[in-house]
């Protein structure tokens, strides 16, 4: 009897639930890869969600036909197509659409001369429509490159609010020359921060890329350091102003023993990149065998006053350049700026701002 | 739901009738287990495999009355208090649904598309009041059909999320990956739940029986406008046990 319940029971559950049905189409669009010839790339593409950022050389290729290709969310398709060629005197537009066709994310690829700035105004900004927080870009002959980057895309997702003012890492009309500057603080990540261990998010921001989707699980990789540099460093100058937040606190929002008070930190490295290292990450930024100078403030206390404060950092060499190395962009370079010190490891004080304006790397 | 107060109506009919004859009236004690699930009707697109379902242990208590109006029909009512639920661990790709977590401003949540794998735990605890009309033959069966209305006593929905990412808001939002997160939607448990129910109990001697009833909720689980899953659950339930009748 038992068992004939069992299984008219059994009959009845899958009757209504069914059976697993056939996977759906994929929703996701993304660019997974972009590829271009090797002898045309300084440097391996960086890919956000929104944004695909390329060093090339300008001398080998035509920059009015380039033609990249891309592996895109199985299923789904790009246009204009991949393999096509396209004009990137301008960035170029790519729309992908999912494979159920229902979505579609728009792509701002950009190929960038192989001429690094030397100096920051932070005169420039614009909002990353993701997240709706502010990004620099600088203008080199023109060109529009965004070769600087912040954590913000990963405190958009567990941000109590999505205004621009709110995230870690703005701009400020304060500024010590020009218009605006860099306007970096240290923010509680409310709840769901506190949950992840992460219950700050100091303001940060450097040459390199940001790795949105490894913010929770891997924060030190997240950040990835580094632009193609062919010049040899000597100094690092600028101007900043900087108030502490008070009292460190730990992973877990509690004060940190013995008590510190909060510290910035600016600092500047150059390191020899490789095909299986093109870039350096918080977890190795300032001890990897490639680094080959480092330029960094001996202090990161609160600057007297309400004024600005002038730094100039010289960079102090473990290993000679190689010229020919560096004429080729075989060196990267990473400026890092963050209103804690500490913060990579989520220890910081809430309140922490530091202003940053008028960045030079001066150069042999 | 009509259906269901034609049901009610029908048995309050009966019951006065029966009063009037002054049929034989009985009582019953019983104990027993439920298996099931809170369980979408068809399982959603979203949902690619379930790794691993533990009914747990849900026991029920229930005293019971029935009155005999004829030769062969009867009903039956009680009180009964009982525990649903059950613990699943499913793989899901593009699951759109909210992780949230109290905090100092209210509650935060991030909602998107998850693909990785959710684990949902599912304890509620009911007083419930059956209606059944029985069916009474020569032999040791009797066959019971009617409703259930369940009150919530208490309740838990919670779970994790893990080994997988979340797109935040849309299948294109930016893409986070997540080692594990967690959600309750414990407050988001409807306080009333109601169903039909069949089931028969088997007499084992002049007192013990044993008995099989399967309960089907005919109203969600979760409150209306609850949107951090886009399913709808139901309660479907089998339960299994042993009673004792006073005669």
């Amino acid at each position: 009897m038992r068992r004939t319940v069992l299984l008219v029971f059994l009959g009845t559950l899958l009757t209504v639930t069914g059976c697993i049905k056939p996977e759906a189409e994929n929703m996701e669009a993304d660019i997974l890869v972009m590829t271009l010839p090797d002898s045309v790339l300084i440097s391996p593409p960086s890919i956000t969600n929104t944004s695909v950022t390329a060093f090339v050389n300008f001398e080998k290729l035509n920059i009015k036909a380039v033609t990249p290709q891309f592996t895109l969310t199985e299923g789904a398709s790009i246009q204009p197509a991949s393999g096509t060629p396209q004009d990137f005197s301008k960035p170029v537009t790519y729309t992908v659409t999912s494979e159920d066709g229902h979505w579609k994310k728009e792509y701002r690829v950009s190929l960038l001369r192989n001429v690094a700035p030397d100096n920051f105004m932070f005169e420039n900004w614009v909002i990353n429509p993701d997240g709706n927080y502010y990004i620099p870009y600088e203008l080199v002959e023109s060109e529009h490159q965004n070769i600087w980057a912040s954590g913000n895309s990963g405190f958009s997702l567990i941000a109590p609010e999505k205004r621009p003012e709110a995230y870690p890492t703005q701009r400020t009309a304060d500024a010590a020359q020009g218009q605006y500057a860099a306007y970096l603080e240290t923010k509680s990540t409310g709840a769901l921060g506190a949950i992840v261990g992460m219950p700050i998010a100091a303001g940060n921001l450097f040459l390199g890329s940001f790795d949105g989707a490894k913010a929770l699980t891997a924060p030190l990789e997240a950040t990835i350091f580094g632009i193609p540099f062919n010049k040899k460093p000597l100094r690092l100058t600028g101007s900043y102003k900087y108030v502490s937040g008070g009292p460190v606190t730990d992973k877990t929002g509690k004060p940190v023993i013995p008590a510190q008070q909060d510290l910035c930190d600016i600092y500047a490295v150059l390191f020899k990149a490789s095909t299986e290292k093109p870039f350096l990450n918080g977890s190795n930024v300032l001890t990897d065998p490639s680094v080959v100078a480092i330029a960094q403030l001996p202090s990161g206390v609160a600057t007297s006053g309400s004024g600005y404060q002038a730094f100039d950092l010289t960079f102090n060499y473990k290993s000679a350049v190689n010229e020919a190395d560096l004429s080729a962009f075989a060196y990267k370079i990473a400026i890092v700026f963050s209103s804690s010190k500490n913060g990579a490891a989520f220890e910081g004080a809430v309140g922490s701002k530091l202003y940053i304006d008028n960045v030079k790397i001066v150069t042999q | 739901m009509k259906r269901l107060h034609l049901l009610i109506l029908f048995l309050a009919f009966a019951l006065e009738t029966t009063a009037q004859t002054g049929k034989k009236v009985s009582l019953n004690v019983r104990a027993g287990v439920s298996i099931g699930a809170a369980t979408p009707v068809g399982i959603p697109v979203s949902v690619r495999k379930i790794e691993s379902y533990n009914p747990g242990f849900q026991p029920t208590v229930e005293a019971g009355l029935g009155y005999r109006f004829s030769a062969k029909f009867g009903l039956a009512t009680g009180l009964r208090f009982e525990q649903k639920g059950m613990t699943t661990d499913a793989r899901v790709k593009a699951y759109y649904t909210t992780f949230n977590e109290a905090g100092s401003n209210g509650n935060e949540s991030v909602t998107g598309y998850f693909t990785g794998r959710v684990k949902t735990k599912i304890k509620n605890s009911y007083l419930t009041l059956p209606l059944h009309l029985t069916y009474h033959n020569n032999s040791s069966f009797t066959f019971k059909a009617g409703g259930f209305v369940s009150l919530l006593l208490d309740n838990r929905f919670s779970g994790d999320a893990r080994e997988g990412y979340i797109r935040n808001q849309t299948p294109v939002g930016e893409r986070e990956d997540i080692d594990a997160a967690s959600y309750d939607f414990s407050d988001n448990v409807r306080r009333v739940n109601a169903g039909i129910e069949v089931g028969t109990d088997y007499r084992l001697s002049s007192n013990f029986f044993i008995s099989a009833n399967l309960n089907y909720a005919l109203t969600p689980l979760m409150e209306p406008g609850f949107r951090s899953i886009d399913f709808g659950l139901h309660n479907i339930y089998l339960n299994l046990g042993i009673g004792y009748r006073f005669h």
